[in-house]
């Protein structure tokens, strides 16, 4: 039912060498293991969801809408004493129409080792099929003895979503409703070599100005920093205060004068 | 999302001892979309009077034109300030005209009457069933938020500066869970002597 199939007597039977490897061992995990049970008296669960949670559900705190601004860059190091990488950043909250039901969300989640995803849209539909794809990952690694690349983890991804296709599943990896506010700054910042230092301040001053637009996105930043040997996680910081400090940079009047009464 | 939260915004007003308080988030937006952060939410009506007008941002323009209209023809016409009591039934006579295609716009009054200094605080839903509670009202996208915590921060015969604290506070409070409003806010602490205009710094986000 849940995950892969495995007989009691396909366990272990290789030795240490892999001489023995039973050749049933090789076949990669088949999307569509799972078993979700469907709404009553044959609904369309894509129609029952929309009922329900959609934007015409008159349940508002229900409504499935996540504003979201998630980026991802890559860059070369500038200097010997930078090691490049991978920059992806993310806001923190989750709303639910206009209502933010949380200001402290963790949209960098885990796939395997050296690799990460970005949450968008539903954010149960994200977390789950995050963890799924991490178990393919580890048990690929296991399999394999190598790493999995990430075209291999994200086509995997791509065919079990498509599995799925009709049903209403909302993921969306590595956008959101304030990433074209986020293109805007990285459009006109981005630079192919950068230092590290540099390149972080790039990507929280994205999310930043994102979050300032879009009435979906805010809270505080959170970065990671993928490089070629580890992957470093920053804490989230305050986009307000990013804001703020960006104000003062540009030297902007922050007080609001209203010009009559 | 419906058009009442399509611009967004919020107006908060609250009463103490011969002071009123009102408030208003400076957003202006589309759906997710901020415009502007530079919109507030009340006007002044006459010394003493305000009002706040949330929902869709051009019916407010459009009807905070009609109340200055109707509320000029009034003083002209007895030759004296008019009273937030009467300010309000011009807008809520103004509202129901429009009862089978309503503005889509909550107006809200506060002041102080001109003569007694009694404060007067008032909402009205988008048809002018006027609301007085001698307490606190809220409207907007954020008005929900805002009753809830108003309920904590308000206190019987509170005095200007209580009050101003009371209405910041409940303000940047509602203003961390409404997607919709925010970006700063404007505090009017209205007392017999003057009108205090303070602009709160909130989020950004």
């Amino acid at each position: 039912m849940w995950g892969l199939t495995c007989r009691e007597d396909e366990r272990d039977t290789e030795d240490a060498l892999g001489e023995t490897f039973d050749a049933t061992a090789i076949e990669a995990p088949v999307s569509g293991q799972f078993t979700f049970p469907n709404p009553p008296l044959g609904l369309q669960p894509k129609g029952f969801v929309n009922a329900h949670f959609g934007p015409d559900s008159s349940a508002k705190s229900l409504q499935f809408r996540k504003g979201t601004t998630t980026l991802a860059f890559v860059y070369e190091p500038l200097t010997e004493k930078d090691v490049g990488g991978i920059i992806v950043a993310v806001d923190s909250r989750a709303s639910a129409g206009e209502y933010i039901s949380s200001k402290s969300v963790m949209k960098i989640l885990d796939v395997s080792e050296h690799m990460v995803a970005t949450m968008a849209g539903g954010a149960a539909d994200c977390q789950f099929w995050c963890r799924t794809v991490n178990k393919y990952c580890n048990l690929f690694e296991l399999r394999e003895r190598s790493t999995i690349t990430v075209s291999a983890a994200s086509k995997y991804f791509a065919n079990v979503l498509y599995g799925y296709k009709g049903q209403g599943l909302s993921v969306v990896c590595s956008v959101g409703s304030g990433s074209l506010n986020a293109y805007g700054i990285l459009d006109t910042y981005y630079k192919p070599k950068m230092s590290d230092e540099e390149a972080m301040s790039l990507g929280r001053r994205a999310i930043m100005h994102a979050t300032y637009r879009d009435a979906g996105s805010g809270g505080v930043c959170n970065l990671v920093h993928i490089t070629p040997t580890k992957k470093i996680r920053y804490p989230g910081v305050d986009v307000s205060k990013l804001w703020y400090e960006f104000a003062d940079e540009i030297g902007r009047d922050i007080a609001y004068n209203p010009r009559d009464d | 999302m419906s058009i009442m939260s399509y611009t967004g915004g919020t107006v908060l007003a609250m009463a103490g001892d011969d002071c009123v308080c009102i408030a208003s988030d400076l957003r202006l937006g589309e759906q997710m979309n901020t415009v502007a952060v530079d919109q507030k939410k009340v006007h002044k009506m006459s010394d003493k009077v305000y009002v706040g007008l949330c929902g869709f941002h051009s019916d407010a323009k459009t009807v905070l034109d009609k109340i200055m209209f109707r509320k000029n023809l009034y003083e002209l016409r007895e030759n004296r300030s008019i009273k937030p009591k009467v300010l309000a039934t011009i807008i809520s006579n103004l509202a129901y005209q429009h009862r089978f295609g309503s503005f889509f716009t909550e107006p809200l009054v506060a002041g102080l009457d001109p003569v007694s200094h009694k404060p007067y605080i008032c909402a009205m839903d988008t048809i002018g069933n006027i609301c007085t509670p001698e307490d606190f009202v809220a409207i907007g996208t954020g008005a929900e938020y805002l009753l809830g915590v108003s309920e904590s921060f308000w206190r019987k015969g509170m005095n200007s500066e209580e009050l101003f604290e009371a209405t910041a506070q409940s303000m940047l409070s509602a203003l961390e869970r409404d997607a919709a409003s925010g970006w700063g806010a404007v505090v009017y602490t209205i007392t017999k002597n003057n009108v205090n205009i303070r602009t709160i710094k909130a989020r950004m986000d």
